[in-house]
């Protein structure tokens, strides 16, 4: 079973960016980095745990296995070359050689991370490719989205601080768009979409410059709600950049500014002495016609 | 010479790699016994670092163990940069009255944003340092001879070393400075190491900012 793949637009774009940031610095003395990251998700309530395997096409030595994922377990991020990967999941235990349970791939852009979740219930479980946004909140905010893994309510409403709605009418396994939110101490409330009784309440701190994922699981007959970390960034963004030298050990002034001048000069001094070369015997010779004349 | 490049650059990558899923290996593994909640794995970011953030305490014999302080918060405190020469104490920097980044105060010293990351914490921690002073070189002179793969290192109050691995080193127009690929949003643990470049014309400093990004090595 396969879910959206939405790699090769992602690789394009990555591509664009690249291509913009070595135009922009045409004194670059080494390559970019051009890492990307991805990360396995396991938010499939009644699915035992998993084995995952992450491989590259491009790169048959590159291998990550990931062994006994439970539900609700996210790895961390693992870096990852730009290209075409394959994620696969088998049931803990089972042989590499055994068929994998389900597979999908991934194109990894540069400067781009993703999150592969194994997603629905287990009749229905498939693997899903989540593009996770980097783009820097407004100044002194933070980002968030919320990720309904919980299967409680047919859809739910995810509160904050009481009155921000967060997710609204979220069905399981639906992931909602980032959203820009003040920083500091948040708490959640989740409630059924089509109720007020309240499924479960949990808090945080988000910090500004920072982007999250709000996973929603059940958890022991109630509903938790975790912020995973999906980027961090300044807290407060420096304007321009730094000052950071007082020409004690710059290339002598002396000789760089004095190059060009010197240059033109010699030029000048070339020209002058060819031309005079031509002029002076002509010069001479109207002398000495004119001295001739009477 | 860029093929050699590549190379080295992809085999640090593959080790990284390897080592990052032990990591990840070790820390699902562990939570095998029951099912492993999520702030394990999410929110527990400083401990559930890789393995280049390592205790330095050790060497030392100085640094209290975290346990002892623990209202303090981590900060960097040494940097070390083996292949051009840098070990450096750490001071912090903050913002000048027009939203710059104020240097550090001696040439010899290089500084840390502490409006940005710890190093060895998610997100890009910068640091920054001056590549002269009035009367010759200073702490970050040989910055621009980095090259990728070279190591960085970075000591931390809590006892700990973040070691990275640079990535890229780049040279920008202060007026066309890269912002966001100095101080936006990573999910992985990053840092940047700024000095001054290019051409030097007089009173208006240095035209250039050299850039150099690093990741956590595995």
């Amino acid at each position: 079973m396969s879910f959206m793949v939405r790699g090769v637009p992602i690789a394009v774009g990555g591509l664009v960016v690249v291509g913009l940031a070595a135009l922009a610095s045409p004194t670059a003395a080494a390559a970019p980095d051009p890492g990307g990251y991805i990360r396995l998700a396991h938010l499939s309530p009644d699915t035992p745990e998993v084995d995952v395997y992450l491989t590259a096409f491009a790169r048959p030595d590159f291998k990550v296995v990931l062994h006994g994922v439970g539900y609700g377990v996210v790895s961390p991020y693992q870096p990852a070359e730009p290209g075409r990967y394959t994620v696969s999941m088998r049931l803990a235990g089972a042989g590499e050689s055994t068929p994998a349970v389900l597979s999908t791939s991934v194109e990894v852009a540069a400067k781009s991370s993703y999150t592969v979740a194994g997603v629905g219930k287990q009749a229905t479980l498939g693997l899903r490719v989540i593009d996770d946004d980097l783009t820097p909140p407004p100044s002194g905010q933070a980002k968030l989205r919320v990720l309904n893994a919980s299967v409680a309510a047919p859809a739910i409403d995810v509160f904050g601080n009481t009155r921000t709605l967060l997710a609204s009418d979220a069905k399981f396994t639906a992931t909602t768009d980032y959203q820009a939110v003040r920083s500091g101490p948040w708490q959640f409330v989740v409630r059924p979409a089509d109720g007020n009784s309240t499924l479960g309440t949990d808090s945080t701190r988000f910090n500004p410059g920072s982007i999250y994922s709000l996973v929603v699981l059940d958890s022991g007959g109630e509903v938790s709600v975790t912020a995973l970390q999906d980027a961090a960034g300044a807290r407060v963004v420096p304007a321009g950049g730094v000052e950071t030298g007082l020409g004690g050990a710059a290339e002598p002034s002396s000789v760089r500014d004095l190059v060009v001048p010197l240059a033109v000069a010699a030029l000048f001094a070339l020209a002058a002495v060819a031309a005079g070369g031509r002029l002076l015997p002509q010069r001479h010779a109207r002398h000495r016609r004119a001295s001739l004349r009477p | 010479m860029r093929h050699a490049d590549g190379c080295r650059r992809g085999s640090r990558r593959t080790l990284a790699l390897a080592a990052a899923v032990g990591v990840a290996a070790a820390v699902l593994v562990a939570g095998d016994t029951g099912r492993m909640p999520l702030p394990n794995t999410a929110r527990a970011s400083p401990d559930a670092l890789a393995p280049a953030l390592v205790a330095h305490a050790a060497g030392t014999g100085v640094r209290a163990p975290a346990a002892a302080r623990p209202v303090a918060r981590v900060v960097p405190v040494r940097l070390r940069v083996p292949s051009i020469g840098v070990d450096t104490r750490l001071e912090q920097l903050d913002l000048g009255a027009r939203g710059e980044l104020v240097p550090p105060s001696q040439p010899g010293r290089a500084g840390w944003f502490r409006k940005g990351a710890v190093p060895g914490d998610i997100g890009p921690a910068v640091l920054a340092g001056h590549v002269d002073s009035r009367t010759g070189p200073a702490v970050f002179y040989r910055l621009s001879r980095l090259a990728a793969g070279d190591l960085v290192v970075v000591d931390r109050s809590d006892g700990r070393s973040a070691r990275f691995l640079v990535t890229s080193v780049r040279r920008h127009r202060k007026d066309a400075f890269p912002t966001e690929l100095v101080y936006g949003a990573t999910p992985g643990r990053e840092l940047r190491l700024i000095t001054c470049g290019g051409p030097y014309r007089g009173g208006a400093g240095y035209r250039d900012n050299v850039v150099v990004t690093a990741t956590l090595a595995a």
